[in-house]
């Protein structure tokens, strides 16, 4: 028996402005929150083919004396194994991924965050959200195996799965299951040939009130080529197709299918330290795929620190430190439905690169450890467009550009100890036309002009061996309007909500961090935010924030 | 390095290739300001339905909303409904070829035009058209009845109510100007029914049915003489007149001989009913496919069908109830006449 688990001791102390919420009576001014929770996983192999893990967690909210307010429960459970030596098997918890069109949790509208500031709060919202690796908890059956075929490396990998996505209230919502697979043919020295399924469907009989069920299939054939005859680059491409089906719906909605196809090339010398990568993208207004589209964020949910704001009681809109350090406001599950995003945080690919209503080009480059003092630097642009017009003929056009960078001046300072800047910008820009008309009733309607950019500015200083001091700026700023589409049950559009936008978020924050090794932080914070939202109640308001957190992984 | 910036080129152009269609309901309609572009015209102002002419009406909005396109006969009070929601509204969607949505029918006699919206208070005000021939008759396929014989008919009732074949004309108190009264007369011929209460306590108020072999349908033996078993092909229509109360309920059922032992079992057998909402004044002609009548679901009353299915050519009774909207007091009712089979198309009088 193996054990191992994480342990975190965290300890919030808030203070809003009061001077800024003056019309807000209510609410309170200063709040104090906190948690402890320890994981300790369990690891039986009651013979050499057989794996059973368990996790169980205890959690103590700060003000949990005496045993109140104190959780047991199980956090991941499974079994797997292997047959013969040749077919794996997992029960239980699964961990599923296969390609960015097909079932992926792609990252959150502000991209991942691995600055000195903040990598330990996306640790935390990864690891409670079982985000590892962009792949999707679900809980079911998952078997995989590999047939050797004729020629020196050929192979046949195939992986299935089935799970369960939905629990059934026995009345009216009927079970829902997620099954799927791949087969993966790969030539060795050329690349590889893979196939994608996913069928996310409903089982009628489980609800015997309704009857009804839908299904979405979703499936795509994708391939790679890599062969030094063929140059240095790595050539890549994916198509598929999506179908949905309605059982004993009245009125019946139309069957819709949907298709993508993705174009691709990325240079693949390994001993370069510049890679650079071009895509090309289609993907049609009806292709649905919930194992790709689901959202991470869910801006509809209530923040933990100051949940609601105002006389009234409204829940608190989230900020951009909300988003970075808070692991509830996330989705951890696949869904049917394209979810509600906020264009102000993104707009261009809302639902990752299986976005719906897409087309246009993304290119990029990285470049590693190019000089003594520049580690990293990323950059990629999107100019996409949508395929059909939302509700005019006019259609959107999209530019995003990404740019990070890790410098280290420790080299031109001549000293051991790191100073590192840490940047990443994202800029968005969202654009269409009027309606041409030269009726003064119906000029200027449709038109969008939006953007946004958001900032992380981090400094950190070594100040002895794994003990850093840093400081940062996170800055979300957006102006301009969009028409955000409203959807039914079945993805349909059915309205818009015309959207003002006037944000700006901005956060500055100190603090030091200790790690006692790579698996063990303390990290002492202090911040300060200021919100600006012309969609808010009260219009501007600031937090500040004092922050405790240790972290050990073991 | 060339054959890349090739295809880079290339996938530009197919971007630039996109779909003209548009997804969801459009902008205009939702965010723009109601104007009239064109206002309301025809294409003639003298009509002879009679050797087949027709007048066709236009207009433009500058946003889709939904429109009501009436004509009034200035002597007989006939009157007709055109309904639609397009912004371009032209020849092909509002054709007048002088039938009635309420009767009485059109004469040789001068008709005013308007143009009403639901969601917003404007008037369009059109030509007045002069009508020099009527419209032939349009026959109907089977007649169920008339009322002209007083025959064929049973009644039963939960509440108080008049529930009689009537001729000439009555009164009724008229719910919409508290204090008047309506005096309603057959729309065709001299005799209709009548189902009409006051301050009832019920949902369910009195019924009126027939037999096949009853009713005016001379072809009937013991079912109704439909001469198809397709529910869409088959219209039932009426004449139903409406006191603008807003409660009153039209149930009609057709009760099937699901075994064909010529006897209607209401605990074995299926009855398929629909339920309208009567909530105009006057006389007004109902039609409705038999394809939307749905299997009863009260029980012991029809919501068993020994065949599983609608089997329109089993048809061996029918009735009509009255119903009151839940809760309701006051006046209630409706008059009826004309009762028709039509196949293919609804009864256009």
């Amino acid at each position: 028996m193996h054990s191992g688990g994480v342990s975190g001791d965290v300890y919030d102390g808030l203070v809003i402005g009061a001077d800024t919420l003056s019309p807000d009576t209510v609410s309170a001014r200063s709040e104090m929150a906190g948690y402890a929770l320890f994981d300790l996983g369990f690891q039986f192999r009651p013979n050499a083919q057989t794996e059973i893990k368990a996790l169980t967690r205890v959690y103590s909210e700060l003000d949990g004396f005496w045993g109140q307010g104190i959780n047991f429960n199980f956090r991941e459970l499974y079994v797997r194994g292997i047959v013969k030596g040749k077919v794996k098997y997992r029960v239980g918890d699964l961990d599923l991924k296969m390609s960015k069109f097909t079932l992926y949790n792609s990252n959150g509208d502000l991209g991942a965050h691995d600055n000195n500031a903040t990598h330990l709060y996306e640790d935390i919202i990864q690891y409670e959200n079982f985000f590892r690796n962009n792949s999707w908890r679900q809980q079911g059956l998952q078997t995989s195996f590999k047939l050797k075929l004729p020629g020196n490396g050929n192979r046949l990998d195939v992986m299935a799965f089935l799970a369960k996505n939905r629990q059934a209230d026995y009345f009216f919502t009927p079970d829902r299951l997620l099954g799927g697979g791949m087969l993966s043919y790969e030539k060795l020295g050329w690349g590889k040939l893979d196939y994608y399924r996913t069928e996310l469907f409903e089982i009628a009989e489980t609800a015997p009130f309704s009857g009804q069920a839908q299904r979405i299939s979703t499936q795509s054939i994708a391939g790679t080529l890599k062969n030094p005859k063929l140059g240095r680059y790595v050539y890549h491409f994916e198509a598929g197709l999506s179908n949905m089906h309605y059982i004993e719906f009245e009125p019946e909605p139309s069957t819709e299918t949907g298709a993508f196809f993705q174009l691709g090339l990325r240079e693949m010398a390994k001993e370069k330290k510049l890679h650079y990568f071009a895509n090309f993208n289609y993907v049609e207004s009806q292709f649905r795929s919930p194992g790709a589209q689901s959202r991470r964020n869910n801006f509809s949910a209530a923040p933990t620190q100051f949940s609601f704001q105002g006389n009234q009681e409204n829940v608190r809109q989230q900020t951009v430190f909300d988003v970075l350090t808070d692991p509830t406001a996330y989705f951890r599950t696949i869904d049917p439905i394209l979810g509600a995003f906020n264009p102000a945080y993104s707009n261009v690919q809302p639902y990752g690169e299986a976005t719906p209503n897409r087309t246009g080009l993304q290119a990029g480059f990285r470049m590693n450890q190019d000089s003594s003092w520049v580690e990293k630097l990323d950059a990629h642009i999107w100019l996409m467009s949508e395929v059909n017009g939302e509700g005019t003929d006019k259609r959107r056009s999209f530019m995003r550009a990404d740019v990070s960078t890790t410098l280290n001046f420790a080299g031109l300072l001549q000293t051991d100890k790191a100073l590192l800047l840490e940047a990443y910008l994202k800029y968005e820009q969202t654009g269409r036309d009027p309606i041409d008309s030269e009726l003064s009733a119906i000029a200027g309607i449709g038109e969008i002009d939006l953007s946004s950019v958001f900032l992380e500015l981090t400094i950190a200083k070594e100040i002895s061996d794994d003990l850093f001091i840093h400081a940062g700026m996170y800055l979300l700023q957006a102006s301009g309007n969009e028409y955000m589409a409203v959807r039914n049950e079945f993805n349909q559009i059915t309205d818009y909500t015309e959207m003002d936008i006037e944000l700006t978020d901005r956060t500055l924050l100190a603090g030091i961090k200790y790690s006692l090794n790579q698996n063990n932080h303390l990290l002492i914070q202090v911040r300060n935010s200021n919100i600006t939202n012309e969609q808010i109640i009260g219009k501007s308001y600031s937090i500040n924030q004092a922050l405790i957190t240790y972290n050990l992984f073991f | 390095m060339k054959k890349h910036l090739i295809i880079a080129l290339s996938l530009v152009l197919f971007a630039a290739c996109t779909k003209d269609e548009i997804e969801g309901p459009e902008l205009q309609d939702i965010f723009g300001e109601f104007a009239v572009i064109q206002g309301l015209s025809s294409d003639r102002t003298t009509v002879d339905f009679g050797a087949g002419e027709t007048v066709r009406f236009n207009a433009e909005l500058t946003i889709r909303t939904d429109w009501t396109l009436h004509i009034l006969g200035e002597s007989s009070g006939a009157k007709k409904e055109i309904k639609g929601r397009e912004r371009v509204i032209n020849q092909d969607i509002a054709k007048w070829n002088g039938t009635i949505s309420f009767a009485p029918l059109f004469g040789e006699e001068d008709c005013i035009t308007y143009m009403t919206f639901e969601n917003h208070p404007d008037t369009l005000i059109g030509p007045t058209i002069t009508v020099t021939g009527v419209k032939p008759e349009d026959n109907v396929d089977i007649l169920i009845s008339d009322f002209e014989t007083n025959t064929g008919w049973g009644t039963f009732a939960e509440a108080a109510a008049t529930n009689q074949n009537v001729s000439g004309s009555y009164f009724v108190q008229d719910p919409v100007n508290v204090g008047q009264f309506l005096s309603v007369n057959a729309p065709q011929g001299t005799r209709h029914w009548r189902m009409t209460a006051n301050n009832m306590n019920s949902v369910f108020i009195c019924g009126a049915n027939t037999t096949a072999a009853g009713s005016q349908d001379s072809e009937a033996d013991t079912y109704f003489s439909i001469g198809t078993n397709n529910p869409e092909n088959v219209y039932i229509n009426l004449l139903l007149y409406g006191l603008g109360d807003g409660n009153t309920r039209c149930s009609i059922g057709f009760q099937e001989d699901d075994n064909l032992d010529g006897i209607y079992d209401r605990f074995t057998e299926g009855t398929y009913n629909t339920t309208i909402a009567v909530d105009w004044q006057g006389w007004k002609v109902v039609s409705i496919p038999l394809s939307d009548f749905q299997l009863s679901t009260v029980g012991g009353f029809g919501n068993n069908d020994a065949t599983g299915q609608q089997d329109i050519g089993r048809i061996i009774s029918m009735e009509v109830l009255l119903l009151a909207v839940e809760g309701t007091s006051g006046q209630i009712g409706y008059g009826m006449d004309y009762l028709n089979f039509t196949y293919f198309a609804p009864w256009t009088p």
